[in-house]
């Protein structure tokens, strides 16, 4: 996400980044970033609940206007209402993604994953 | 207090420390004195009456009972105050949640203290200061602007598993960013057209899927291309493809991952202009990032700026 940023703003789109990761996407070097707390899967919060969708996009695009310059970075203060256990819990009939069906089946390629190298076409 | 507005100059919370050259008026005592329950309750009872701004500086000033930082049970000391106020229809409900919510939060930080401060017995000046954090955060519920004095910087990995966790924080020390671009806002925030970016996976029922059957044939590759959701789609009218997220929450309610209904109404509240006709997603499980940077974003860039879009955001998912 924060390299689309990236190539967004240098073609001269002002652009803001939410992220619940903000570590990660701040690594990534972005000109406006709004960190939140809120679990994977639900940025913007709750299904249903409008009034508080609409207070963190608000927030977020604040930053647009008020940023000065490139790394603005702000953490949002909303708070999720559940624990993180919690809120995990709510996707655990979820299946999970590929790449963690393979690493149960072959995990010595953790270390590739942790370490950054992909390998390119096929395992 | 001069102790802790210069940890906020260290983690860059505030710029300046406002005890800059100030003389100590008199020599530091320990204090003797503390509140009781009873005036602890007293002050949440009065949170509502009084000038909130004078209570919120009470509380930063530490008005927490210095003798708690001994006892091992300040958590249930605070809880137990809580539970009472509960009751009470002067006490603001919201910020006790939040208050109780906190204290489980410095709780788990206990283990790994997020500052360090030198020469005094090292544990106890420590919990003060994590006690410090909480008490703004409170502050924060009834002062907005408290939290720009100080605030406990956000832990990124907290709903994360403990792999995930391990995995993103080698990400994340192992990224270079070379210079960051920034282009400035043109004109004022309420004049511009906002186009939203989700890295959700989101396509339009009629249109192509994002690529799941490449992925589950070669997991470390993950579909590039995006899509153009057109302002007005409902859930009714997408799917989510990305099989790292939990499609259960978008699906039922798009607004979650992609939020153009509220874009509409901030447009009719004036915070901005004008949501764009087109509104983009790409799939945010993306290793190697050759094609989306060479093709995909450059193209999203392309249909943006032929829309006349001035702003744009991006949520993950």
């Amino acid at each position: 996400m924060g390299l689309v940023q990236r190539v967004l703003e240098a073609r001269g789109i002002a652009t803001v980044s939410l992220s619940m990761i903000p570590d990660l996407t701040r690594a990534v070097g972005v000109p406006r970033l709004a960190g939140i707390g809120y679990p994977m899967s639900r940025p913007l919060g709750r299904p249903g609940d409008a009034a508080g969708q609409r207070a963190v996009l608000r927030e977020t695009l604040t930053l647009l206007e008020s940023a000065t310059g490139p790394d603005t970075y702000v953490e949002l203060p909303f708070e999720w209402p559940e624990s993180p256990a919690r809120a995990r819990n709510a996707s655990k009939g979820h299946p999970p993604p590929p790449i963690v069906e393979l690493l149960r089946k072959k995990p010595w390629l953790l270390a590739d994953l942790y370490g950054g190298r992909v390998p390119d076409g096929g395992e | 207090m001069a102790m802790i507005y210069s940890w906020a100059v260290r983690r860059e919370i505030l710029r300046y420390t406002p005890f800059l050259g100030l003389e100590k008026p008199f020599a530091e005592q320990p204090r003797t004195r503390s509140f009781g329950n009873d005036e602890i309750r007293r002050l949440f009872g009065a949170l509502t009456k009084a000038p909130k701004q004078i209570a919120a500086v009470w509380l930063m000033q530490g008005a927490g009972p210095q003798r708690e930082l001994d006892a091992a049970r300040p958590v249930s000391r605070i809880q137990e105050v809580a539970e009472r106020a509960r009751g009470r229809a002067s006490c603001p409900s919201s910020f006790l949640p939040t208050a109780l919510l906190n204290l489980d939060r410095c709780d788990r930080r206990a283990r790994e203290p997020p500052f360090q401060l030198g020469g005094h017995a090292g544990g106890r000046v420590t919990y003060a200061v994590r006690r410090f954090a909480l008490e703004i955060r409170v502050c924060e519920k009834i002062v907005p602007s408290a939290g720009l004095f100080a605030r406990m910087p956000m832990d990124s990995y907290r709903f994360l598993d403990f792999a995930s966790r391990r995995i993103m924080k080698a990400w994340a020390a192992r990224q270079e960013h070379g210079v960051v671009p920034f282009t400035r806002l043109g004109k004022p925030l309420r004049e511009c057209t906002v186009a939203l970016v989700s890295t959700a996976g989101v396509a339009r029922r009629d249109d192509r899927p994002f690529d799941q059957e490449g992925e589950r044939r070669n997991p470390w590759w993950g579909d590039p291309s995006f899509r153009e959701i057109p302002l007005g789609a409902t859930e009714n009218d997408v799917r989510i493809y990305h099989l790292h997220v939990d499609p259960r929450f978008a699906e039922a309610d798009l607004d979650v991952v992609l939020p153009m209904r509220r874009l509409s109404e901030l447009a009719a509240e004036g915070v901005v202009g004008h949501p764009a006709p087109t509104h983009y997603s790409t799939m945010g499980y993306i290793l190697e990032p050759t094609e989306l940077l060479e093709q995909t974003a450059p193209a999203i860039a392309d249909r943006m700026l032929a829309e006349r879009i001035d702003a744009a955001a991006l949520v993950p998912a």
